[in-house]
């Protein structure tokens, strides 16, 4: 075995890709019997290609390198190279077998391009004219792992990630921030029968993740550890609770949406919220999978709880795969939030059947592009979320408010994501968040504003 | 329902949930209720053991019977009845009867030489409505802030050992002393291991595999006896990864026969895709490789599903097999063992299995079915009634203290016939 998962930085100019050009020359005189096995895992998601998978697919490579005086690369943009000399090629074809099977979740695994070529694998005949074609590849993959370790080099590092040493640091840092500053905003819409109109059905309060990392002077990658992460969110939610309780909103939301830990839900700034809004508006809390699944008995007594105080339950986290491998109607919650993403097109209906929830218990989120929204009202989903909506929100409102006519549309944008500051002031002040909007006008605005 | 039934359905939902939901819905028909609190909790603790609860609750069946009121047993032993106002009377009566059954106790006692009332409280919903909307406000709160802490406390009540009864509160800062302590520590000495065994009828149980583990209990004696670790579930959770780290690396460097047979060890998803991991599996390859377990926590399992599955058929290749960890009856409902692609599901035996039912009122019996009869491993086992309860449901493998006594009575009875001697 000749190589590390990835290269290691700082390693100068001598990469995994280099490494291969190499080798392919050195081989070029004696290609008797040699062939290379191409894995083109830079075609997968990045997702699918994490850091660790790669090692997996490392080590299930070793035995067919020790058995066949074999090497393997890694370029710098993933593609898995194997070098072989005479391989028993049932042994080749078993083993890209496996591999296929253990990066199946990704369309790539079974795919093949507009000629019915294999998109995950190819494999090159070094005794013939495919030996040019390989190393015109590996040149050119140098020549791009140079460019791209420079661009790497100059790009900013994350910071470390956040440790149990360094968290008490992080959590003073933010008592003493100004906590409203850090507080952002998004509505959710439901979309009426008629297609034509919608309404706003709560706006969700959470703490941004960019300007947590601001206040907190970016020293840390703060969700590099992700239980420490869920730690520290116990503190935000009190912060959260605690400036909610006592901001002046100019109008109050309809209904407040809370991103809160189970445990938050039992503390004494729970409580003073709920006072602090009681009779002026409604109030819905999302609750975390992970943390549901952490702590199943304190989810079922929490939700008689809120019940009893007349809250409504969303349970916040679901996508296309984990509503596959769940049962999420046995949360018994109100609103069911799904992430949307592209590939939910190209899979079955069954997304949504697995689930055993009807689609008017669910909100799509992350909505992006119009092709979500359609995609959901197709799936029997009314309830929307994301930055599309937003778009088509903060349309409406501009063309609704002479006052706000001149600021542009990312100016609304901007200024309805937020409860305080300049753009708060400027746009968001008028706090024109939950009226109801006509879908067929807003949607031209939103196109408008997208050109200018 | 049976009084066992009853007590486990109280357990399920709190009777002060239930009192708070009951109030709110008397909103708008106050005019003709009113409402009483009998204050047993202020009683001697002599005065107001089980059978005396059960007494006073159950003066009240006639009353129910004929709708003329509902029940609330708070979990501080106090009842809090409210009734239609067309019933004072018989509720005056009922009071009457209440009195004279603790009579004898110093609380009454004082009241009945014109000391303040301290017993009952009695409450008109037309006037007190917001009071008594107080008091189940504040009941329910306290009671959910008290399930929570048992919840937590009983989830992290290491294995072997019982949970310290005042504790302080685990702190980043003392998960930071710790990590450091284990990165140097020697930690052999802390390695446990414990059988689960199939055990059918009335059979000696029969080891199937030995889970190896770092006792936390022993580590929190060392390190920070007075500290409660239930108190941060995320800092635990994170203690546990660094420990299982640990242990995949002392395996690693043991060169015994500590992995040789069958065994489990806990993981996390990460570190099944690590180097250490693949070091594990070259170690294993060269010692007598027997079934090998991996424990994977639910809450990882579930933070990032992708990674799970991509490690869980890496590990499938391997001929590993897999197993989730920390399941109990609350989260079972979220536990799809075929869907999940897993071969084993691990329960923590609690006293509401044999109540039959999960909280979102499905059957215990029909999961072990789909799930799979030899599927299931109920585990802290400390008594007896455990086995039975999962015997009876039809679970076969069984882990805990009480499994270990019964192991280590079968090996003294048969070195005994076979003449050893100890």
């Amino acid at each position: 075995m000749n190589g590390q998962a990835t290269n290691p930085p700082g390693s100068g100019t001598v990469t995994q890709d280099s490494l291969f050009v190499a080798a392919i020359e050195r081989i070029g005189r004696f290609r008797d019997g040699r062939i290379a096995v191409q894995i083109h895992l830079s075609r997968m998601k990045s997702q699918n290609r994490q850091e660790g998978y790669l090692r997996i697919a490392f080590r299930m490579l070793e035995p067919m390198i020790n058995a066949y005086r074999g090497q393997v690369f890694l370029m710098h943009d993933s593609e898995l190279i194997m070098l072989l000399k005479d391989p028993n090629m049932t042994d080749v074809e078993n083993m890209v077998y496996r591999l296929r099977a253990l990066f199946s979740k990704d369309p790539v695994a079974y795919g093949a391009d507009k000629e019915g070529a294999d998109q995950f694998c190819t494999f090159y005949n070094l005794e013939t004219a495919d030996y040019q074609k390989i190393l015109g590849y590996a040149l050119a993959s140098e020549k791009q792992a140079k460019r791209s370790a420079t661009d790497r080099r100059s790009a900013t590092a994350l910071p470390p990630a956040l440790t149990a040493a360094n968290m008490s640091f992080v959590t003073e840092t933010l008592k003493n921030s100004r906590m409203q500053d850090l507080i952002n905003r998004q509505s959710a819409i439901q979309i009426l029968p008629d297609r034509r109109r919608a309404e706003i059905i709560f706006q969700e309060f959470f703490i941004s993740m960019s300007a947590l990392k601001k206040a907190t002077g970016d020293e840390f990658n703060l969700l590099g550890n992700r239980w420490l992460f869920q730690h520290l969110s116990l503190t935000l939610d009190q912060l959260m609770l605690d400036t909610l309780s006592v901001h002046e909103f100019k109008v109050l939301p309809s209904t407040f949406s809370l991103n809160l830990n189970l445990a938050s839900i039992m503390t004494d700034s729970f409580s003073r919220f709920e006072a602090a809004v009681s009779g002026k508006a409604k109030i819905a809390v999302e609750l975390q999978i992970l943390d549901l699944l952490a702590d199943s008995g304190a989810y079922f007594t929490v939700r008689s709880l809120l019940r009893a105080n007349g809250h409504t339950i969303i349970i916040d986290g679901f996508d296309a795969l984990t509503m596959k491998f769940m049962d999420a109607s046995q949360f018994g919650a109100d609103y069911y939030k799904v992430s949307w993403s592209p590939e939910m097109r190209d899979s079955d209906l069954a997304i949504l059947g697995d689930a055993g929830i009807g689609g008017d218990k669910l909100i799509l989120t992350r909505c992006d592009s119009e092709i979500a929204i359609f995609w959901g009202l197709d799936h029997g989903i009314s309830r929307f979320q994301g930055h599309y909506v937003d778009t088509v929100l903060a349309g409406f409102a501009r063309a609704q408010n002479r006052k706000t006519m001149g600021y542009s549309l990312l100016d609304h944008i901007r200024g309805r994501s937020v409860i305080s500051g300049p753009a708060y002031a400027a746009c968001g002040g008028t706090d024109r968040m939950d009226i109801p909007i006509t879908l067929n006008s807003a949607r031209t605005r939103a196109k408008e504003g997208k050109a200018s | 329902m049976n009084a066992r039934q009853r007590a486990i359905a109280q357990r399920l939902v709190g009777q002060e949930v239930l009192l708070l939901d009951y109030i709110r819905k008397l909103e708008r028909h106050r005019a003709d209720r009113n409402a009483v609190i009998i204050r047993l909790s202020r009683l001697q603790p002599a005065n107001r053991r089980d059978h005396h609860l059960r007494i006073a609750a159950s003066s009240f069946d006639v009353m129910i019977k004929m709708l003329k009121g509902q029940l609330f047993a708070l979990h501080n032993s106090d009842l809090v009845f409210v009734f239609k106002a067309s019933a004072v009377e018989e509720m005056e009566a009922q009071a009457v009867k209440l009195r004279f059954m603790f009579s004898d106790d110093p609380l009454l006692a004082q009241e009945d030489v014109g000391g303040k009332p301290a017993f009952m409280d009695w409450y008109h919903l037309e006037r007190d409505y917001e009071v008594l909307l107080q008091f189940a406000q504040h009941a329910a709160l306290e009671e959910q802030q008290r399930r929570r802490q048992n919840d937590a406390q009983a989830k992290a009540t290491p294995k072997f050992f019982n949970a310290p009864t005042r504790e302080d509160p685990f702190v980043p800062e003392l998960l930071a002393k710790v990590e450091d302590h284990l990165s140097g520590a020697g930690l052999s000495n802390m390695l446990r291991r414990q059988a689960v065994c199939a055990i059918v009828g009335k059979s000696a149980p029969q080891p199937v595999f030995h889970e190896l583990f770092i006792s936390i209990a022993d580590l929190r004696q060392t390190l920070m006896p007075s500290v409660n670790l239930a108190s941060s579930p995320w800092l635990f959770q994170q203690l546990t990864e660094t420990l299982d780290r640990r242990v995949l690396s002392l395996l690693n460097k043991h060169d015994d026969s500590t992995i040789a047979g069958d065994v489990s060890i806990n993981l996390n998803v990460q570190t099944m895709l690590s180097a250490d991991f693949f070091k594990f599996d070259d170690n294993i390859k060269a010692s007598m490789r027997g079934t090998i377990v991996l424990e994977i926590q639910k809450v990882d399992i579930f933070a990032d599903l992708g990674a799970f599955l991509f490690a869980r058929d890496f590990a499938h290749g391997r001929g590993y097999r897999i197993c989730i960890d920390g399941a109990n009856i609350e989260s079972l409902p979220f536990i799809d063992r075929e869907r999940l692609g897993i071969d084993l599901v691990k329960i923590v035996w609690s006293d509401l299995m044999p109540g039959g039912k999960m909280p979102n009122g499905q059957d215990i019996r029909a999961y072990i079915k789909k799930t799979g009869m030899t599927r299931i491993i109920l585990c802290r086992c400390d008594s007896q009634d455990a086995i039975d309860c999962g015997l009876e449901m039809g679970i076969t493998l069984f882990q805990g203290r009480h499994v270990e006594a019964l192991l280590a009575a079968e090996n003294q009875k048969i070195r005994n016939t076979v003449g050893w001697k100890s």
